[in-house]
């Protein structure tokens, strides 16, 4: 019997103190199907090259999930990592890549719904990507 | 290590869904690390299974089945109870595996994924620090003073560091009532500080010389420059005069008072025929609430009703919009209260004999000048910066207003970004006097709080710099949140100190040589959650 | 330190074009510090061109490596194994660095990924500003520690031209300031600014760029006999 190939998803980084809380109170499959979660003690942690590492294993694209920047526990941590999504959206698109390939959000413990719409989003916009279907 | 240090402990948390032949099977691939619990949820079963967990010594523990919703909560609370480092316990669901056909082979192929996760994270060793329990007070104005005679009534050996010499104003002198056996320093500043929450080491210079102060927290009172709550009208412009800035604090000017001391000094006016204008000025440049606007209305309607005065309250905006602020809008207006909306900044100068408000009024749309005896400004519109070098010499950050606590929820009420130092009063942007001492003696609850308990229980899993690519760029030391990191000379490179330590991972982050790993955060631990 | 910033990425990639092996090779000392060459940009930088290669569809072995510095020959030996089986390095030293990695490793192609800035300091974090140019016989006693050469664009010794507006520069009045208002203004406020009347003389600039390469030997230091 031939080995399915497994389909990769859509990764998302999301801070342990509100987007993962969000993340895991979701209880609609089509929403926790798209997305590998990846906890991280604040989205100040998700660096770039772990970003690129995971476009480079076949996913698709890269969600980064944080606190709203008055929330976060680590008080910078949410806007450092946005400083970081925007230069490596930007590094994306000089290198002939779509820029929509990572991106990123914040969403409170409590934000299901929000959390499904951006990945739902993001699926919508990698849908478009020539090359990179959810 | 020995077996015990690093053992793993897997708990099987749906037991009861699998068959005991499956079981068996499981069992026989883990050994002795398993325990098994036929279902998994409760508060009960959660202290129980902790109390299992710690009694075998577990260092690390993998939940195995529970389903993905509330499980980082659930994972925290257990750790927790386990006396575990948060990292140490990771949850994989079972989900997937007993639903398809592969059961408890799929089951196990799961276990042993999450397990390879756990190992990348090290075993954590544990510290207790000793906290000092005496506290620094910086600033001897209202909220030093609070702050101090709280910190004392709670038992802290309390060192207050007053800048003035405190002759004139508001630290009232080295007997002043109150302070209860707090030592105080006038005409003295901070010139150094050193160390980190629970043992800082400040260096003091006082007239006499240079003292070191040694305690286990700061609260930074030190208010900003030219306001002071609480002053007799007379005195505010001598203790305000010279450096006052009048566009951030007017009360330089003669005649201008905060409003608080409005009514102290029309009564300490000089006699006079005929009807005498008086201004209560609003936003002066910051928006006041609904409260201060409630209080400026009420004593313009006082005021105005006394009968030789003329109440002119001016305001960028007439925030009424709640019924009793509406009715007591209209009393005031029928008792005579001369009501006016200002556009942009008016700015207050003196002209001998009176005291100019110079504003452009928004319904006549014109500049306009307005002759007054006194001019109360409301302390709440008032804004100023807290003292750049203080903030540099503790490294606490500014927020966009120039004041000394971030606007972030996690801090209130009195925490800076720095553990250990606190911030009260006028410079942490409280302007009204009740609520200035209010807050001093709730930041006094929280330093006690934080040293009370004498130790400080520190998991060291703070990152570790890699002393070899460390370039000493800084940028960690820079990038650090809560200034846990610093140069150790010894090594010649980076670390940091696990009692200021958050575990957030932004130095690690930030670091350009990859010198910086946090312990539970390597980028492998983190990649291998990603297939 | 020497102050870089990383090319523009389709520079790289058209320089990078037809060879099948690439090492991209970083350096631990000034580009890290000034975030163009250290070891985590170069993780980027590769991740990045793996990236873009299968996007094209081009093939090629993308290796990585960062070494201690490029500008003292010990330091390649860690990665002499990984010089040797790739077809180009793509250094991510400053130019010092690239060419040196060139001599130590001759035949191999070696290609710039940064272009060399100035010798600057940090302002403050993420923003490097010109402090030297490298003259060679440095004057700085003379203009109170701010350098005309360095920080007046037309390096005027003598005073400022008639382009100074509110302290800023007329090549860009809103990016560069005047170096001659900086100059001004420290020497006023170190109270010497009868200095500033003093002629400077024409400046010999053999002893820096406009002379030539140049060596610096210290004998005592020299290992030979």
């Amino acid at each position: 019997m031939a080995k399915k190939q497994i389909e990769k998803k859509i990764v998302a980084f999301c801070c342990e103190n509100s987007a993962l809380k969000a993340a895991e109170a979701l209880s609609d499959p089509a929403t926790l199907d798209a997305v590998e979660l990846v906890r991280l003690p604040c989205t100040g942690k998700a660096e770039t090259g772990l970003l690129l590492a995971c476009l480079e294993r076949g996913h698709p694209g890269v969600l980064v999930l944080g606190c709203p920047a008055d929330n976060c526990k680590f008080l910078v941590g949410s806007t450092r990592a946005n400083k970081r999504v925007q230069s490596t959206r930007r590094l994306l698109k000089e290198a002939g890549l779509s820029e929509e390939r990572v991106r990123m959000d914040f969403v409170s413990s409590v934000d299901g719904h929000r959390l499904a719409r951006i990945v739902r989003e993001m699926r919508e916009r990698l849908n478009a990507i020539e090359g990179a279907k959810v | 290590m020995s077996k015990t240090a690093d053992s793993i402990g897997v708990v099987l948390a749906c037991g009861g869904r699998f068959s005991s032949k499956e079981r068996e099977s499981i069992a026989a691939r883990l050994g002795s690390a398993l325990l098994i619990e036929e279902a998994f949820g409760s508060p009960a079963q959660v202290a129980a299974l902790a109390a299992r967990i710690t009694k075998r010594r577990f260092r690390r523990v993998l939940l195995a089945g529970i389903a993905p919703a509330g499980q980082a909560e659930l994972l925290q609370t257990l750790a927790r109870q386990a006396h575990l480092p948060a990292a140490a316990v990771g949850g994989v669901d079972l989900g997937p595996a007993l639903a398809s056909r592969t059961r408890a082979p799929g089951a196990l192929r799961a276990i042993q994924r999450g397990l390879a996760a756990l190992a990348e994270i090290p075993p954590v060793e544990r510290r207790s620090l000793a906290l000092e329990p005496g506290v620094l007070v910086v600033g001897a104005g209202p909220a030093g003073r609070e702050a101090a005679a709280a910190l004392r009534g709670l038992g802290h050996p309390v060192t207050l560091v007053e800048k003035t010499d405190g002759s004139a104003g508001p630290s009232g002198g080295p007997q002043a009532v109150g302070l209860q056996g707090a030592e105080l320093l006038t005409g003295s500043m901070v010139r150094r500080v050193e160390g980190q929450v629970g043992r800082f080491a400040v260096t003091v210079r006082t007239p006499s010389g240079d003292r070191q102060v040694t305690c286990g927290a700061v609260v930074l009172a030190a208010g900003i420059p030219g306001f002071h709550p609480g002053i007799p009208a007379a005195s505010s412009a001598a203790i305000a005069g010279g450096a006052a800035d009048t566009a951030a604090a007017p009360f330089g000017v003669a005649g201008v008072v905060p409003l608080e001391q409005l009514e102290q000094a029309v009564a300490g006016l000089p006699r006079r025929r005929g009807v005498r204008p008086v201004a209560v000025i609003l936003d002066w440049r910051l928006e006041e609430t609904k409260g201060s606007t409630q209080a400026a209305l009420e004593l313009a309607l006082r005021l105005q009703k006394e009968g030789a005065l003329q109440v002119h309250l001016l305001c960028r905006e007439v925030r009424v919009a709640a019924m009793e602020l509406e009715e007591l809008y209209d009393r005031a207006r029928q008792a005579g209260v001369d009501i006016i909306k200002f556009e942009g900044r008016p700015a207050l100068r003196s002209t001998g004999k009176a005291v100019a408000v110079d504003f452009r009024d928004a319904i006549l749309g014109q500049q306009v000048s307005l002759e007054c005896e006194l001019a109360g400004v409301s302390s709440y519109g008032v804004r100023g910066d807290a003292d750049p070098e203080l903030a540099r010499l503790f490294g606490v950050s500014l927020d966009a207003l120039g004041q000394f606590q971030l606007n972030n929820i996690h801090l209130f009420p009195g925490e800076t970004n720095r553990p250990g130092v606190f911030a009260a009063g006028a410079c942490r942007g409280q302007f009204y006097l009740p609520l200035i001492e209010s807050e001093a003696r709730a930041t006094a609850l929280a330093v006690h709080q934080l040293l009370a308990p004498g130790v400080l229980e520190l998991e060291l899993a703070q990152p570790v710099v890699d002393e070899d690519k460390c370039a000493l760029c800084l940028t960690c030391v820079r990038s650090c949140p809560h200034g846990a990191m610093y140069v150790d000379r010894a090594k010649g490179a980076a670390a940091c100190a696990p009692e200021a330590c958050r575990r957030c991972g932004i130095c690690a982050a930030e670091c350009p040589a990859k010198a910086i790993t946090l312990p539970a955060w390597s980028d492998r631990a983190v990649l291998s959650q990603v297939s | 330190m020497i102050t870089a910033v990383q090319k523009p990425f389709a520079d790289i990639q058209a320089m990078v074009q037809g060879y099948a092996n690439l090492l991209v090779l970083g350096c631990g000392t000034c580009v890290t510090v000034c975030m163009a060459g250290g070891e985590k940009e170069t993780a980027i930088l590769a991740s990045t061109l793996r990236l873009a290669n299968r996007e094209k569809g081009v093939k090629m072995q993308v290796a990585e490596d960062t070494i201690e510095r490029q500008c003292d020959r010990e330091f390649f030996d860690t990665v002499r194994d990984k010089v040797e089986a790739a077809d180009a390095v793509l250094s991510l030293a400053c130019g010092v660095g690239v060419q040196f990695a060139s001599e130590v490793f001759p035949g191999k192609r070696v290609l710039p990924g940064l272009d060399t800035r100035f010798y600057g300091a940090t302002e403050k974090q993420g923003v490097w500003g010109t402090r030297c140019a490298g003259c060679g016989t440095c004057v700085l006693d003379r203009f109170g520690g701010v350098c005309p050469v360095a920080r007046c664009s037309k390096s005027l010794l003598n005073g400022p031209c008639g382009g100074s507006q509110k302290g800023m520069c007329e090549v860009d009045q809103k990016n560069i300031e005047c170096g001659w208002q900086l100059i001004y203004d420290r020497m006023k406020l170190l109270g010497l600014l009868d200095k500033l009347e003093e002629n400077q003389p024409i400046k010999d600039w053999r002893t820096g760029r406009d002379g030539g390469p140049r060596k610096i030997v210290r004998e005592d230091m020299v290992l030979d006999a």
